[in-house]
């Protein structure tokens, strides 16, 4: 190719440069309109947020340069060092930690300077990925390089690889570190290197029925379950038949159907003559026992019914398993279905006994059913107002009023998007949503191009990473994702996650530029 | 592996989806709904919470006893405060720098707890007068995040009652560090009637959500105020309390130590409590409050203390009352029977208990003349009457407590009643060892000395149990909530004492004796129309002047008062609690007093200096 530079640097791709440095300055001078006061107003006065976040960029961009000016082989030789310092780094903090809004998560060097080694973690993860998905042996399911491992869990069987176990248990270990120090942000975070996972084998599947149990628990707290399981049942069968092979006649199709309809008929059969039987707890817990007979004792599970309509749609699984046979291709899918099944009736009793007060607060929120309270909905609502209240056009730069009077809590950090819609308007925050796109989709470019495994792995960690930031937080700002507190990448206000980012960043820009001259 | 490079079109797919999904929503926010476009206008949401004025307070003939009025708070809403010139601020609403620190730090304390929200208000400066605001309004304007909230304080009606009515003052942490409903600042009520009834007297908060501009004005309300709530005003609390009656108690009373208890005997309606000295209840409202609560609290004639409920005195003679009422119910006395008097009652050959000379006694006259000597010979016959004297002590005390000595009437909605003490054998056990006491050794409880602890209130109930001939009904002072009767359920219950009503008629004419017949110990409460019975007493004090006891109610047939009373440092119960309390029941029942001589030489006793 014409115009690659080799040599120290290599081929530096531009478009993720630029990207990177346009997105540090614009969000810069979000922070800083929301940060500046008339009294304090100096650029680089160290006691305001916007002067402390320059200081920051400094750093990072002397971060970026000086990364560009290793070898990359530093990244691949020392991953397992780096993830094994990241863990350490989180025992750490757990152990001397400061408790910082509720996350035991920092280490503070400075009243004014502390980092969250949480931030950096996801660094190291995706390092580690690389190295262990990168080996061209890998594979989530057996083949012939890899044994077949084979996880009983009951009446179920997984079978997976050793290298599978443990590129799950690289992602599982620090993310239980964090979710001990109370960040239950940072911990979901980990769930973007599942989606990661998809592009090197691992089944759609899993993410797909993930994101249909999120819909149907949301949609379940407002619905009775009887629809969403007639839902399911047309879902269902549609599906059946599109995936069935119809060349070996009707007979599979027609067993599907059959076990549909069990399926189906118990959770709405059972808790209709269930209550004659044993006490059931009522959907809902505060109207009391309905329908307890004398003789029986106090301490029966609440919603017997559905506990029972669950284990035994089990039981439609098992048998249904001795079947596939006949069923062929369809057998996936009506697992599925079973298990979905299953679900639906289990949001209730999930909600009203697992969930505690606060979940529950925060599920009602995003659904729209509770608007105005302290706390999170009182942050979600203004950052709604402040917003919508940007127009099509915005107020324009430094004329935020709502942002002026720190009218959104937490709008230099999780909330830092409501200042750009209020100031730059639906032309200006459509813009940054779609400069995030262009920059995810040139990521996932970029990753799809590198000829080594490892560079490849990391790359779809960084494109999936920044994506779950982008969703989680854009999100939270406008009222589509529960608010869980987490930054925007490059825009939001804070030394860690400038750095972490950019770490992340400019290790991939770093390795793409090596691209052509180095085979891993 | 085969080629799997054709998934990142999904990913691609996915993340458009998302984008495009964000943007629809802008454009929902940001376009389309005009609701946003109103809010551009307004500045910032402000929640105001309404406090509830509290629950008026009247007396049992409906008079206002305690009302409100309005003053004014300096909130702060820390959301949206930015820098100001404290010096200035400071100046303008009279506090000093240090108080101003102090309050904004504990309140930016909280927010960082988790406690509450950045835009709930906090208080800077409470009860500021309607004239001192004149001056803050005016520069309002300079200090954004803060403004006045007009709210309801406590007016007392007249300068009365304070210790029953209790205080109404800042809430501690302690309260509000478990109990969601107050926030720093609040006002709970502290002590007396305020504090029994505090959930009935606070109301109920509201909410007002406005907008405010820039300039921190405000700019109408939130959503039309579809999510205000009104503040609802306290309920209005009937108490048992005769303010009238209350009033001319405490004039009798004035630059005398001690407390008076009125009590209807049918009811257990307390008409009457005071503790002297007293203070105005007036002067722990407001901005006032601060400067007043020390000195009050500071004063060495302990005014803060409620006599009336907490103290504990050897009730005196008073006591031989229910000696005689016990002796007969266990069968040892009887109304023919004679102890010689002889000046006292020997307790050995060198000790006695003395007692002023006079015939020997039977039971009408020893009350009459309130003999002691026949009482010491009671209480050693009542204790001697069980198998062994602890038994017969435990019996005698066992009727001592149902009587209310010794307890604190634990259905009453008078707060902090102190038990006294009657003293249990284990006490004693410990003073003279096991075994190393008898009745002897504290027969002076006979005489309701020794170490006997009452109170006037326990007093006034021993009047109303004679009144009643044999029970009584706990002692209350709340009436009404609204029109419900406070009593409705039977909360203040019915108390039989165990003493049979036939043996209260030679007791009850012992007590007329006392007040109304040639050689009683309280002549001197006798007046004509109503017949009073009564008995006098005198506490012993080791430490000055005896105090001056008296118990009595009125009329002798349906008795409608009873009194319990001590006057300190009066010396013998004739001389001033005897005809104080004669005067509070003429003037309860004839609604005027014919004797202004009396009157006015009670007014103007001062004892205070006797020391």
């Amino acid at each position: 190719m014409s115009g690659r530079k080799t040599g120290m640097i290599g081929r530096i791709d531009a478009w993720l440069v630029l990207l990177y440095i346009f997105l540090t300055l614009f969000g810069w001078l979000n922070i800083y309109s929301s940060s500046v006061t008339e009294e304090k107003g100096g650029l680089f006065d160290l006691g305001t947020s916007h002067g402390k976040q320059l200081l920051w960029m400094g750093i990072c961009y002397g971060m970026a340069l000086f990364i560009m000016l290793l070898d990359s082989r530093v990244f691949t030789t020392f991953a397992y060092a780096f993830y094994g310092g990241t863990l350490a780094l989180l025992v750490l903090v757990l152990l001397v930690g400061q408790t910082v809004d509720g996350n035991k998560a920092w280490f503070v060097i400075t009243s004014s300077i502390k980092i969250q080694p949480s931030e950096f973690a996801k660094f190291s993860v995706a390092l580690v990925l690389g190295k262990i998905m990168g080996d061209a042996t890998f594979s989530f399911t057996p083949n012939t390089k890899n044994a077949a491992v084979f996880i009983r869990l009951w009446f179920m069987e997984i079978r997976t690889t050793w290298p599978a176990i443990m590129a799950f248990g690289a992602v599982i270990l620090p993310a239980a570190l964090i979710l001990l120090e109370n960040d239950t942000g940072s911990t979901l975070v980990f769930l973007s290197f599942i989606l990661a996972f998809c592009r090197f084998g691992f089944s759609w599947i899993y993410p797909i029925i993930a994101v249909l149990m999120i819909a149907i628990f949301l949609v379940g707290v407002l619905v009775p379950p009887g629809t969403i399981l007639l839902v399911l049942l047309v879902a269902g069968v549609l599906a059946a038949f599109i995936f069935t092979d119809l060349r070996n006649g009707w007979k599979p199709a027609l067993v599907i159907l059959g076990f549909y309809l069990l399926a189906l008929s118990l959770p709405l059969i059972i808790p209709r003559f269930l209550p004659s039987l044993v006490p059931v707890m009522p959907d809902d817990p505060e109207q009391g026992w309905r329908g307890y007979p004398a003789w029986m004792p106090h301490w029966l599970p609440p919603s017997l019914s559905r506990l029972i309509s669950v284990l035994l749609l089990g039981l439609v699984w098992v048998i249904q398993m001795f079947f596939r046979r006949i069923i062929g291709s369809g057998t996936l899918i009506v697992t599925i279905f079973v298990f979905l099944l299953g679900f639906t009736v289990s949001v209730k009793p999930i909600y009203d006994y697992v969930l505690k007060p606060h979940h529950r607060t925060r599920v009602l929120v995003l659904l729209g059913k509770e608007k105005d309270m302290k706390g999170k909905g009182w942050n979600v609502n203004n950052s709604k107002i402040a917003i919508g209240s940007g127009g099509i056009t915005g107020k324009g730069f430094m004329k935020g009023s709502l942002t002026k009077l720190k009218f959104v809590p937490k709008q230099r950090t999780d909330f830092i998007f409501s200042t750009v819609g209020e100031e730059w308007g639906f032309w200006g925050s459509s813009l940054i949503i779609l400069i995030y796109l262009f920059f995810m989709i040139r990521l996932v470019l970029a990753a799809e191009r590198q000829r080594s495994p490892f560079s490849r792995v990391y790359g779809y960690c960084v494109a999936c990473i920044m994506f779950f930031h982008f969703f989680m937080n854009i999100g939270t700002t406008i009222g589509l994702a529960p608010a869980v507190g987490i930054p925007l990448p490059f825009f939001s206000y804070g030394g860690s996650s400038l750095l972490g980012f950019t770490l992340l960043l400019w290790v991939f820009i770093k390795l793409d530029s090596q691209n052509l001259q180095i085979l891993r | 592996m085969h080629d799997q490079s054709g998934r990142k079109y999904i990913y691609i797919a996915v993340f458009a989806f998302i984008a495009l999904a964000f943007i629809l929503k802008l454009l929902q926010l940001q376009v389309l709904n005009p609701i946003y476009k109103k809010y551009a206008d307004m500045y910032a949401i402000r929640r105001i919470v309404r406090y509830p004025a509290r629950g008026n307070i009247l007396d049992r003939n409906g008079k206002l006893m305690v009302g409100n009025e309005y003053a004014y708070d300096l909130m702060m809403i820390p959301a949206e405060v930015q820098p100001i010139d404290t010096s200035d601020f400071c100046g303008l609403v009279d506090i000093t720098r240090e108080e101003f620190i102090k309050v904004t730090a504990t309140a930016w304390d909280r927010i960082k707890g988790g406690k509450q929200s950045k835009s709930e208000a906090v208080p800077i400066v409470k009860d500021l007068s309607k004239e001192s605001i004149a001056a803050i309004q005016e520069k309002m304007y300079k200090f954004p995040g803060y403004y006045l909230d007009k709210k309801a304080l406590r007016k007392y009606q007249r300068p009365i009652a304070a210790h029953i009515l209790g205080e109404v003052g800042e809430v501690d942490t302690s309260v509000t560090n478990h109990n969601p409903y107050y926030r720093p600042g609040d006002y709970i009520g502290r002590s007396g009637i305020e504090k029994s009834y505090e959930e009935v007297l606070r109301g109920i908060k509201g909410v007002r959500k406005v907008f405010v501009d820039v300039k921190n004005n405000e700019k109408g309300s939130y959503l039309d105020g579809a999510e205000d709530t009104a503040s609802v005003q306290g309920d209005n609390l009937t108490v048992t309390l005769d303010m009238d009656l209350q009033e001319y108690a405490e004039k009798l009373m004035q630059n005398k130590k001690g407390a008076i208890v009125a009590i209807e005997p049918a009811t257990g309606e307390v008409l009457v409590l005071l503790s002297s000295p007293s203070y105005d209840p007036n002067l722990l409202v407001g901005r006032g409050r601060k400067k007043n609560y020390p000195k009050i609290a500071m004063d060495p004639n302990n005014i803060l203390y409620n006599r009336a409920i907490m103290d504990g005195y050897p009730p005196g003679s008073t006591f031989k009352v229910m000696e005689a009422l016990v002796g007969q119910q266990e069968g040892v006395l009887f109304p023919n029977t004679v102890y010689p008097c002889g000046g006292g009652f020997r307790l050995s050959a060198t000790q006695k208990v003395g007692c002023h000379s006079h015939r020997n006694a039977d039971l009408k006259f020893s009350i009459q003349t309130s003999c002691n000597a026949y009482y010491c010979n009671v209480f050693y016959s009542i204790v001697r009457h069980s198998k062994n004297q602890r038994d017969g002590y435990n019996v005698w005390r066992d009727y001592a407590m149902r009587f209310g000595f010794g307890q604190k009437f634990p259905e009453s909605d008078i707060p902090n009643i102190k038990s006294g003490n009657v003293p249990s054998v284990e006490y004693y056990d410990k003073i003279y060892g096991k075994g190393g006491w008898q009745g002897l050794t504290v027969v002076s409880l006979g005489i309701g000395q020794g170490e006997l602890q009452a109170n006037a209130l326990q007093i006034a109930n021993l009047a109303c149990i004679v009144a009643n001939r044999g029970y009584y009904i706990t002692p209350h002072v709340g009436k009404r909530i609204g029109n419900k009767d406070v009593n409705a359920d039977g909360r203040f219950s019915k108390h039989l004492v165990g003493v049979e009503d036939r043996y209260f008629d030679i007791v009850i004419q012992g007590m007329y004796g006392a007040v109304n017949e040639p050689g009683g110990t309280a002549n001197i409460a006798k007046f004509d129309g109503i017949i009073i019975c009564g008995k006098t007493g005198t506490a012993q004090n080791p430490h000055g002047e005896d105090h001056s006891v008296f118990m009595a109610f009125a009329p002798m047939d349906h008795p409608k008062i009873a009194i319990g009373m001590l006057v300190e440092n009066a010396g013998f119960g004739a001389t001033w609690a005897a005809p104080i309390a004669s005067l509070i029941i003429e003037r309860y029942l004839n609604g005027s007093v014919s004797r202004p001589d009396l009157e006015l030489r009670m007014m103007n006793g001062n004892l205070m200096n006797t020391k």
